[in-house]
């Protein structure tokens, strides 16, 4: 039943899996079902992260040669310069602002796609899938023509045309913030839609028949139900925008410094590789940090609703 | 002077890509009575439901609940409760907040809240299970749950669609008598929507046959199953003999039909000689004797047994006429001397009392 469908979407990935390999046969087959993603992403995910996070212990010599043994010295300049602990919390602000601001465009496109007529919603999937097919250096490129300061971009000339602006916008935050949901939107849009598309009508039809109004029914209702999907949407766009670097790069320039573009500084024109790892590290640690926390938020909101059956 | 009826509905009209689903619908459901709108799929019934609930907006037609017009009123504002099919509670609220919900719509004090939500927990009997979650009840609790919800909100009237039909048999058919109780109980002026005969005739002050989207007939259960005023009718409530033939003789008001594979029966109508008529003749109507114990005159038919299916309560007796035509019987399995002869192939007698035989509008071709 689908009602049960949406409690297990929810479930922890660990008992998810735990319950594949159970129904997947006993013990052997469910495990050479996974063995080849598992080996798979030991290869090229589990070892390469290992030796980055040992790299970040290592430290670079003034002669360019690495030390031995283990050493914290990159993770307390990492947090005793001022730079990189403004570059985190620029990393955290961002990624926070482009998933807030792309969940909000992707409810109303996501109530289309999964709601209007088949038609429509196919050419939206594709319209918000579309940016995904054009290089992210090329993208970039174009947001920097569009988002130019003074006369030469295109919003400041539209602005200009109609007795406004100019504004500030190529090396802010909120640059960055606009390249980054004009790409990730879909992967925001795609779940929503799909824990929208789950919803029985027919549960929305019994709120309006106890007299909740269409945003009632909404808050109270659909919005609750399509949960699931925001939260993997915002996990997906979270990290995407937290561990890019093009756009940050070029749409931030030098004024907004994020944790990406560091580590590229810091492995491929300082060669300072041991920093770069540890930044690296923290990048991942503050990724997954906010991951786990929002979906154990989830699984506890969960919890609290199944307490009383037990 | 009677009092309005509770649910009216005046000549109702809904099309979809420009097919009439509902096709001029005008009905009234009188105060605490429940009244039934019987139909195959597709024959409308759902919609005019809808309507009434203001789910579905009418293309035209007038609908008034409780004296007051309703056509243009919001679903929202129409308080009515409705059951639905799979009941559509709200898999992320425990029992208690589905029951909850309509009365915090409603803007009713927290305190009033929780204790009419356990009174109507108490009235459907799951007043313990207020903490569960939907997907941890069976059918039949959510069923409850689904009615305590739609009943707290003390709704104008109720709707029921299709409520019993994801339940198995035993569990509907408790159900079926509980709802009608409480129903009694509460004095609710009730619309039910079903393709169930049984459960139309079982639950309902009054029923309505739909088809292609119009009321075919409108009448108390024993009404439709006694006098169905159609074909339509007498072969979708229960099962039908249909005998199709021409008036040959008439005696005052009544009149000798002859089939057109020359079986005669008497029939009250006042049709001239010559008239084309249906007769429905109801299969547990017919008596079998076996051959040689033969009388004669109408409404009596030489056949062949074709089939006999032994059904437990009942058994089916499937004979064919001289020509070749089905005719069935229906005998309940107490005559056990009669039936120890009923084997294919066996001639028998079929007969039965002429005030069984109905005339029927046959449909428009």
């Amino acid at each position: 039943m689908s009602i049960t469908d949406r409690r297990t979407d929810l479930g922890s990935p660990w008992r998810r899996l735990a319950g594949a390999l159970r129904g997947a046969g006993d013990g052997l087959a469910g495990w050479g079902l996974v063995a080849p993603v598992v080996l798979f992403f030991a290869v090229v995910f589990l070892v390469p992260v290992g030796l980055m996070v040992r790299w970040g212990f290592y430290r670079q010599l003034d002669t360019g040669a690495l030390s031995d043994g283990f050493t914290f010295a990159n993770y307390i300049r990492l947090f005793s310069v001022d730079l990189y602990r403004k570059a985190t919390w620029t990393t955290l602000e961002i990624s926070v602002l482009t998933t807030v601001v792309s969940a909000l465009l992707a409810y109303p496109l996501a109530l289309v796609m999964a709601r209007g007529p088949a038609l429509i919603g196919r050419i939206l999937t594709v319209v918000v899938i579309a940016p995904m097919l054009i290089n992210v250096v090329v993208r970039a490129y174009a947001w920097r023509v569009i988002l130019a300061n003074g006369d030469q971009g295109i919003v400041n000339w539209l602005l200009a045309q109609i007795g406004l602006g100019p504004v500030h916008l190529l090396y802010t935050e909120w640059a960055i913030v606009i390249g980054s949901v004009h790409v990730f939107l879909s992967t925001m849009v795609l779940p929503i839609a799909a824990a929208l598309g789950r919803i029985d009508p027919a549960v929305e039809d019994a709120a309006r028949t106890l007299g909740a109004s269409s945003f009632a029914v909404f808050r109270r209702v659909t919005f609750p139900l399509s949960l699931p999907g925001l939260a993997v949407g915002s996990t997906l766009v979270f990290s995407l925008t937290a561990s890019a670097f093009v756009a940050p790069a070029l749409l931030g320039g030098n004024f907004v410094k994020m944790l990406g573009p560091l580590v590229q500084e810091q492995i491929l024109s300082v060669f300072d590789w041991p920093f770069g790892a540890a930044l690296a590290t923290l990048l991942v640690v503050l990724v997954m940090g906010v991951n786990l926390a929002s979906v154990g938020l989830i699984e506890r909101r969960l919890q609290r609703k199944m307490k009383g059956a037990r | 002077m009677m009092a309005r009826p509770d649910i009216e509905l005046g000549g109702v009209v809904k099309a979809y890509h420009g097919h009439r689903a509902v096709d001029g619908v005008s009905f009234g459901v009188e105060r605490g009575t429940i009244l039934s709108l019987l139909g195959p799929s597709g024959c409308g019934k759902t919609t005019v439901m809808r309507m009434i609930a203001g789910l579905v907006r009418p293309d035209a037609g007038e609908i008034a609940i409780k004296g007051q017009p309703v056509t243009r009123v919001p679903v929202h504002r129409r308080n009515v409760g409705m059951l639905f099919q799979n009941y559509a509670l709200f898999p992320h609220l425990d029992v208690g907040g589905n029951v909850a919900f309509g009365l915090e719509m409603r803007g009713v004090a927290k305190a009033d809240v929780a204790r009419k939500v356990i009174d109507a927990l108490a009235l459907v009997k799951l007043d313990k299970l207020a903490g569960r979650m939907p997907h941890q009840l069976s059918g039949g609790q959510q069923q409850r749950v689904a009615l305590a919800r739609a009943l707290v909100v003390e709704p104008s009237v109720l709707l029921l669609d299709e409520p019993f039909g994801a339940l198995d048999k035993q569990l509907r058919e408790a159900m079926q008598v509980e709802t009608r109780l409480l129903q009694r109980r509460l004095g609710i002026t009730t619309l039910m929507v079903t393709h169930d005969q049984e459960e139309a005739l079982t639950l309902s002050d009054e029923v309505a046959v739909m088809r292609g989207g119009r009321i075919e007939q409108l009448a108390s259960p024993t009404a439709i199953y006694q006098s169905p005023t159609s074909a339509f009718v007498a072969g979708f409530i229960g099962t039908s003999n249909f005998l199709r033939g021409r008036i040959v003789l008439r005696q005052g008001d009544r009149a000798l039909m002859e089939s057109d594979d020359g079986i005669r029966v008497t029939v009250a109508s006042a049709a001239a000689v010559g008239e084309r008529l249906t007769v429905a003749l109801r299969p547990e109507a017919i008596r079998l004797d076996l051959a040689g114990t033969t009388g004669s005159g109408p409404n009596r038919v030489a056949t062949t047994i074709d089939q006999v299916i032994y059904r437990g309560l009942t058994t089916h007796v499937y004979l064919k006429r001289a020509g070749g035509e089905p005719l069935t019987a229906i005998r309940q399995n107490d005559d056990g001397a009669i039936l120890a002869g009923l084997v294919p192939g066996a001639a028998v007698e079929a007969w039965w009392p002429d005030e069984r035989n109905h005339v029927v509008a046959e449909d428009p071709a």
